[in-house]
């Protein structure tokens, strides 16, 4: 089998395992207890209404009110049309909700993925070719402080110093402390995305996410390129006078490259459906990871499934993006026979 | 706590419906259901053990140590602290307690739910049938972390919980309630007595029955505590009531009542709908209530204050209620000037619809027996509500007090289409309220979810110098600002990012400390309770209105409402807070206060009421 036949092969299982995965859900999500719909009809009955009118009431308003089977295949059919539902949650349709959430995650999910991978790999190369060197624990250092902080507390302590507590610092006539103690959307409005006012307050979120994925890199890059830095190959290379960045670069990163793609892939995709759900709750970014998990939370059926979708897709996808790269990096793996 | 739809977000207790205990401060008005992060720890119980203990085992018919099954609703600390305590002192009684924590959406599904054997599980409702056929999915003995609205203003209302569970409209009587002395006829009584005497009579005989039969064990009345930026002006402390903020478009920035500044306030939840008709949350409420203000309101005495609604007209003996509109009430999206037909229309064809095509929330307030309340056009800004019989608390219902309305026109686009109710709801001017023209303080300006709504000054606003006196409001802009995580909301407050929110009971002390801050607290008419099962999948001695008050005698409310709640709460013992005009301290019996005799008391009310086989050792 050719490799185009493979990718088509493995592209016709992406769709049948989507929808599985969103039949699934659906099913999961009819059957969950509470939704709101017990809490509703009992208010109902405390102030002297008939809960059994307001159960009714509850599903005609959250679309509940027809069979399970007739939703289902109304819901499929849409999401194949392009229509994703409503959001009883949000009072608005589905899509609508994804592209607005979208872009408050990217803005600082971004940033966060660029500079992990820079600095993350950037320090791991160095650890590994100067192992047990000053630089080497320095690294480490970093690496296990930013794996050991816990994202939600360290946020908040951002919060409380640099917001609450910070003096009025002033930079080059523009104000850098304290900064907004939460993530405001108006600032995007008045301002724009590409604004210093918008920068100054993804600063603090910026910099938790960073620490935390920084510290993973680090760790994988230097473990990966450590198999290397003693090698046969890397000796040979560096007796015929190569220079240390070209070992470097040309001789450790590469083989050193195949696992580790497995990671910086998994970055990349990651920021079509990015979000780190601590850092959005604490500063208050209206991002994805919010999204859904509030839809998960209150039962928005379509909600759920529009924010499962697109993850669910992008697993797969980059699952068939890292084969395909390991071909690349190294013209040993086929999947020619497969 | 959530409030119906319809009612202005003033705050107004009796519009709010029950729901997870309030101890905090929380998510009503200005608040927070955030779980606290670090759950207060429980206090040691005073020594009061007198009279003599009997033993430290209470000991049942089969030899083995009486254990009860407590559920409680999960989510905030100091309703946890509070059931560790009852576990520890009915520990000292010599009953076991075994907890068990749930959300209180599961709590209300599996614990209070109810049917028969003959039911399927989707018709369980919360009083499926008599307390000897019908029974909840799980077992439990005890219910806490769940609070009942007492409807100070209304309190007929409470009806639902109190009558015997075999007579009808016992809809919330989940635990198998049946009162030594009947109360829903002398409720019905009250609810319709044009004697103002036989109301007060009655009500306060209620209160007593409740206090001595103590079907549940009510323990506080919390109080929603608000924090204010301070330079917000407008108010004083005699403003502090149960309607705190119902005029709150007077209230301005600095020491002059000038326009200016942007007013926000901090939520713990984001709305879910701006279709008033749909509205079931506070939040939404809220949010609506910034670009309209509703028909009237009424004030910390309980009076109705005029708003769209000029005037009023009690006749009939108060089986008649007419309404004024005010001829300066325009609509926005070309609708014209809001009239009687509007109201008429609205009532008829959206509360009282039989298809409730448009998914009204709010539907049982304007039928009585199950028939829809007369109503009808009198002149073109009046109508007028005709009762089939006297209701002297009609405008204290959320009926009319804080009602909204919406265009005929633009309900008839709907009425009738396929699907209508999720085309109103799609509505580009529902979803931006553009049809409210100059009926509220603000306009809408955007709403990001899960983020901000933001309404900005109306300029045409049509109390400003009708209803109000001066240029109000005096903000230029307000906003509901939603945040997740309760550390960052009240870090924003500290920090001057916005101008108030709701403050947590067991971290107000701070801001009390705080010479920018100022603190509110006001009054909240939900009772904090712990509920006794007396349905056949409860302990059967539970029946017992002695062992009921046992029971209830050995929990100290003091230390809840002193040291769980820091002082946060008033103690209860009846369904009723004392600044209520229809308590009576005279008919009330006080079970588990400053004077209780706690455990030995409580210990010899049992072995006097528990009957044989039953003994402490």
């Amino acid at each position: 089998m050719s490799m185009r036949s493979y990718v088509a092969k493995r592209l016709a299982w992406t769709g049948v395992v989507t929808v599985l995965v969103l039949t699934l859900y659906f099913v999961m999500l009819d059957m969950a207890p509470g939704g709101g719909e017990t809490v509703f009809a009992f208010q109902a009955a405390s102030s002297g209404g008939d809960p059994q009118a307001a159960e009714e009431t509850f599903r005609q308003i959250r679309g509940l009110d027809r069979p399970l089977h007739v939703r289902y295949v109304d819901y499929m059919t849409g999401m194949l049309t392009g229509d994703w539902g409503w959001s009883t949650t949000r009072s608005q349709p589905v899509l609508d909700a994804l592209a607005a959430a979208y872009p408050y995650s990217l803005q600082y999910a971004l940033p966060s993925t660029i500079i992990s991978i820079i600095i993350g790999y950037g320090i791991g190369l160095y650890s590994a070719t100067h192992q047990y060197e000053l630089g080497d624990y320095l690294g480490t250092f970093v690496a296990f402080f930013g794996i050991s902080i816990p994202n939600f507390w360290f946020a908040i302590m951002a919060v409380l110093i640099f917001a609450v507590q910070a003096p009025d610092v002033t930079v080059l006539g523009a104000q850098l402390l304290p900064l907004p103690s939460f993530y405001q959307t108006g600032v995007v409005q008045q301002y724009g995305w590409v604004s210093w006012e918008n920068a100054r307050q993804l600063l603090a979120p910026v910099v938790v996410v960073s620490t935390a994925s920084i510290a993973g890199n680090m760790r994988y890059s230097r473990a990966e390129a450590l198999e290397y830095v003693h090698a046969e190959f890397v000796k040979t290379a560096r007796a015929k006078g190569a220079s240390n960045w070209r070992t470097l670069t040309r001789h450790i990163l590469r083989p050193a490259m195949v696992p580790l793609m497995t990671i910086f892939i998994a970055d990349i995709l990651g920021l079509f459906f990015a979000g780190a759900f601590f850092v959005e709750v604490v500063f208050q970014i209206p991002g994805l990871a919010q999204l859904a998990f509030n839809a998960i939370i209150n039962q928005d059926t379509a909600l759920v499934m529009g924010t499962t979708l697109i993850p669910v897709f992008i697993f797969v996808i980059g699952n068939l993006l890292q084969d395909i790269a390991y071909t690349v990096l190294d013209p040993r793996i086929d999947y020619g026979d497969r | 706590m959530i409030g119906l739809a319809g009612c202005g977000g003033d705050g107004g207790g009796d519009t709010d419906t029950p729901t997870p205990e309030q101890t905090e401060a929380d998510d009503d008005v200005l608040g927070d259901d955030t779980p606290t992060d670090t759950p207060t720890p429980t206090p040691e119980p005073p020594e009061t053990d007198t009279p003599e203990r009997l033993g430290d085992t209470l000991v049942g018919p089969e030899g083995e140590q009486v254990t009860l099954q407590l559920v409680y609703a999960t989510g905030t600390g100091t309703t946890e602290t509070q059931m560790q305590l009852v576990q520890q002192l009915y520990g000292q009684v010599g009953i076991n307690v075994e907890l068990t924590g749930t959300q209180f959406n599961s709590m209300l599904a599996n614990y209070a739910q109810n049917k028969t054997e003959d039911m399927s599980q989707d018709d369980a409702t919360f009083n499926a049938g008599t307390r000897d056929e019908s029974t909840s999915a799980r077992e439990w003995d005890l219910m806490g972390g769940i609070g009942f609205n007492s409807y100070p203003r209304t309190p007929p209302t409470i009806r639902s919980f109190w009558a015997d569970e075999r007579k009808a409209g016992a809809t919330t009587n989940f635990y198998g309630y049946r009162p030594s002395t009947e109360v829903a006829p002398l409720i019905d009584e009250a609810a319709s007595a044009t004697d103002p005497d036989v109301t007060q009579e009655n009500l306060a005989q209620v209160f007593g029955i409740l206090s001595e039969d103590q079907p549940v064990n009510f323990m506080t009345f919390s109080t929603v505590i608000s924090g204010f930026r301070n330079d917000v002006s407008g108010f004083t402390e005699e403003d502090v009531g149960p309607s705190f903020g119902f005029d709150d478009q007077t209230w301005y920035f600095g020491n002059d009542a000038s326009v200016g500044g942007t007013y926000i306030t901090g939520d713990s939840t984001g709305a879910t709908t701006l279709n008033h008709i749909q509205i079931s949350d506070q939040p939404s409420a809220n949010r609506v209530a910034l670009t309209m203000d509703g028909a009237y309101t009424l004030n910390n005495e309980n009076e109705v204050v005029p708003r769209w609604v000029e005037d009023y007209d009690v006749k009939d003996g108060q089986q008649t209620y007419e309404f004024f509109l005010r001829d300066n009430l325009q609509w926005g999206a070309d609708f014209g000037q809001m009239t009687a037909d509007d109201w008429v229309y609205w009532i008829q064809e959206v509360h009282q619809a039989e298809d409730n095509w448009a998914g009204d929330t709010n539907q049982s307030n304007y039928f009585r027996n199950e028939e829809p309340i007369p109503v009808e056009k009198t002149g073109d800004l009046s109508f007028e509500f005709q009762l089939s019989e006297p209701d002297p608390f009609f405008l204290q219902r959320p009926i009319m007090w804080g009602e909204y309305c919406m265009p005929q026109g633009l309900l008839e686009e709907y009425r009738d289409a396929e699907n209508g109710g999720q085309g109103l709801n799609e509505d580009d001017r529902v979803q931006e309220l553009a049809y409210t023209g100059n009926l509220g303080p603000y306009e809408f300006e955007r709403w990001d979810r899960n983020s901000v709504f933001v309404a900005t000054r109306n300029d045409e606003y049509y109390a400003r110098n009708t209803v109000f006196d001066g240029d109000v409001p005096y903000f230029e802009e307000e906003q509901y600002q939603v945040f997740g995580e309760e550390a960052t909301r009240l870090s924003a407050l500290e920090a001057g990012d916005i101008t108030t929110t709701g403050l947590p009971a067991d971290d107000v002390q701070r801001f009390v400390d705080n010479d920018e801050i100022t603190v509110v607290r006001t009054p909240d008419p939900f009772c904090g309770m712990l509920v006794y099962n007396q349905r056949a999948n409860g302990w059967e001695q539970l029946r017992n209105q002695q062992v009921r008050q046992a029971l209830s005698m050995a929990v100290n409310k003091v230390t809840i409402a002193e040291d769980i709640l820091r002082g946060n709460a008033r103690i209860a013992y009846t369904h009723q807070p004392e600044y209520s005009d229809w308590y009576d301290e005279s008919q009330v019996t006080r079970f588990g206060g400053p004077d209780s005799h706690a455990i030995g008391g409580a210990q010899r009310m049992l072995d006097e009421a528990l009957p044989d086989g039953y003994e402490f050792q």
